[in-house]
């Protein structure tokens, strides 16, 4: 592995700072972080949110491309946004779940 | 929205020095003019504001034109100056003069958000309450107009209070109430992590409401015994609606927080008052003055309770989220930023709503049993909770002019420190 290559942990890191605005979590907790791969320091994450119609998905999504190219090692970051398959709220870790009060 | 909330502010202040009007019997200018404050200058203005800014969130696109919308704004500030003041002074000729520019401004508001949403139509529950809740609202102010130039050169040999009731029911019922269904379908499942609605039942309540609303409409304008029958299918859809609220709370992952209680508290209240439009709908005339008071309270909880306090309730929710996107969204993943809960301060929040929930409650409470005690009291609370309301506005709005952002990150050694 390339050791200028940043770890999924540190893109992680980064995409942690990134909080949904309504329900105060950031979007790797709350499972819109589908996939993240990182090749000679161009990195592509493919994201979903709630629901197509969701309002904060362009602004999450410009804010995501923006922390990954900040991330050192990183040349280039795209995100590629998917609706299949479709998000459940299943997919929110255990942790944020208790922080969020949820059932 | 501002525009909006001023008027809701200046209707209460107006409430409270004239408490008599919610006694009296409604068919007079001071109480009419105060109706149509509420209804075209908060509810109305606040449903299109924000549309105009949600519409184009939801879609992800731009609205189709900010020009459409700043003329829109200036006919519809003018039109609402012009009605008011018409009925006031009961000018009728001046009312229908109001009323003409209101509804150009309503066409306005159609095209340019028709045009915004073509991008992205979706035929679903939630868009066609929407487009019914629009197609409601435009017959109204028509009716409006036939009534105002009736008054002037009689022709439509209609009570006019029997084309009053029928134009409140359009209005009230046609386009607020639909717009509340649809548009809560969509924020439900978005604040409580849940699932849409269900595919049978919010269609069934649609019909059953869509139906005895026009039922209703049309009996009260020509009189008629099956008239009861036709506030029953509206109930119905009422239930319905209820029924699928109630089904969206217990499938969502989330415990809803102060704004979408409020919000279902506020639903509770179609409860009350179709029971009033019930009996308001089959009461013996003997007891004038009875009926006079229970027609009034009627109006006052669907106007003020369930439709004002579920725009305020949801308004805790819209208005932070819509200043925070303005004022903070660009800046999301470049600098810290506060959440959009932030932006309104939460005790200010459950304080708004408790005061407004209570002093709906006395208020009709006291018109109900004609306490004037109480009646003050009622409109004394509502006042606090409004003016709570506009105080939390007001400082969702200095976000917006003033945002307050953290420190840019610090790069060190190869890495961001923020």
């Amino acid at each position: 592995m390339n050791p200028n290559e940043p770890t999924r942990e540190a893109l992680l890191a980064a995409l942690r700072t990134i909080m949904d605005p309504e329900l105060n979590c950031n979007i790797v907790d709350l499972g819109f972080v589908l996939e993240l791969e990182c090749r000679k320091g161009i990195v592509e994450a493919t994201m979903t949110y709630s629901s197509p119609g969701c309002p904060v998905q362009g602004i999450l999504t410009s804010a995501a491309q923006t922390v990954l190219a900040q991330v050192p090692g990183v040349s280039e970051a795209r995100v590629n946004v998917v609706w299949d398959p479709p998000w459940t709220p299943e997919r929110i870790t255990p942790e944020a779940r208790a922080r969020m009060g949820m059932r | 929205m501002g525009l909006a909330v001023l008027c809701l502010l200046g209707g209460v202040v107006l409430l409270l020095a004239w408490p008599d009007l919610l006694m009296a019997y409604h068919y007079q200018p001071r109480t009419i003019a105060l109706a149509h404050l509420f209804i075209l200058g908060w509810l109305l203005t606040m449903a299109m504001g924000a549309a105009y800014q949600l519409v184009p969130v939801a879609m992800a696109t731009a609205l189709w034109s900010p020009r459409l919308a700043r003329a829109h704004f200036a006919v519809h500030v003018t039109g609402l100056i012009w009605i008011l003041w018409g009925f006031a002074t009961w000018q009728l000729k001046q009312v229908g003069h109001g009323g003409s520019l209101l509804f150009l401004g309503a066409l306005f508001f159609l095209v340019n958000v028709d045009n915004t949403m073509d991008r992205a139509r979706r035929l679903n529950v939630v868009s066609v309450s929407i487009a019914t809740a629009l197609f409601w609202l435009l017959l109204t102010m028509l009716i409006g107009l036939l009534m105002s130039f009736d008054r002037l050169r009689p022709f439509l040999r209609i009570n006019p209070v029997n084309q009053a009731h029928a134009h409140a029911h359009l209005g009230l019922l046609g386009f607020f109430l639909l717009l509340v269904t649809g548009v809560s379908y969509k924020l439900l499942a978005m604040f409580l992590v849940g699932p849409g609605p269900s595919r049978t039942r919010p269609w069934v309540a649609y019909g059953l409401l869509n139906a005895g609303l026009l039922g209703t409409a049309l009996t009260t304008l020509a009189g008629g015994i099956v008239r009861p029958a036709f506030a029953l299918v509206t109930a119905l859809g009422i239930v319905g609606y209820l029924w699928e609220v109630a089904a969206m709370v217990c499938a969502g992952r989330r415990r809803p927080d102060a704004a979408p209680i409020g919000f279902l508290a506020a639903l509770a209240l179609l409860i009350p008052t179709a029971a009033l439009g019930g009996w308001v709908s089959v009461a013996e005339r003997s007891d004038v003055a009875l009926v006079a008071r229970l027609e009034n309270a009627y109006g006052f909880l669907g106007l003020m309770g369930v439709l004002t306090l579920a725009t305020l309730s949801m308004g805790c929710k819209i208005i932070p989220f819509l200043a925070w996107f303005h004022a903070y969204g660009p800046h999301l993943g470049r600098r810290p930023v506060p959440a959009a809960a932030d932006l309104f301060l939460p005790g200010v929040l459950q304080g708004s709503l408790l005061a407004s929930f209570a002093g709906v409650f006395l208020a009709t409470t006291g018109m109900a049993t004609a306490n004037f005690t109480v009646l003050h009291a009622g409109l004394f609370g509502l006042g606090i909770g409004v003016l709570l309301f506009a105080l939390n506005v007001a400082n969702a709005f200095r976000h917006m002019a003033r945002p307050r952002l953290g420190p840019e990150p610090v790069k060190m050694d190869g890495f961001h420190h923020g």
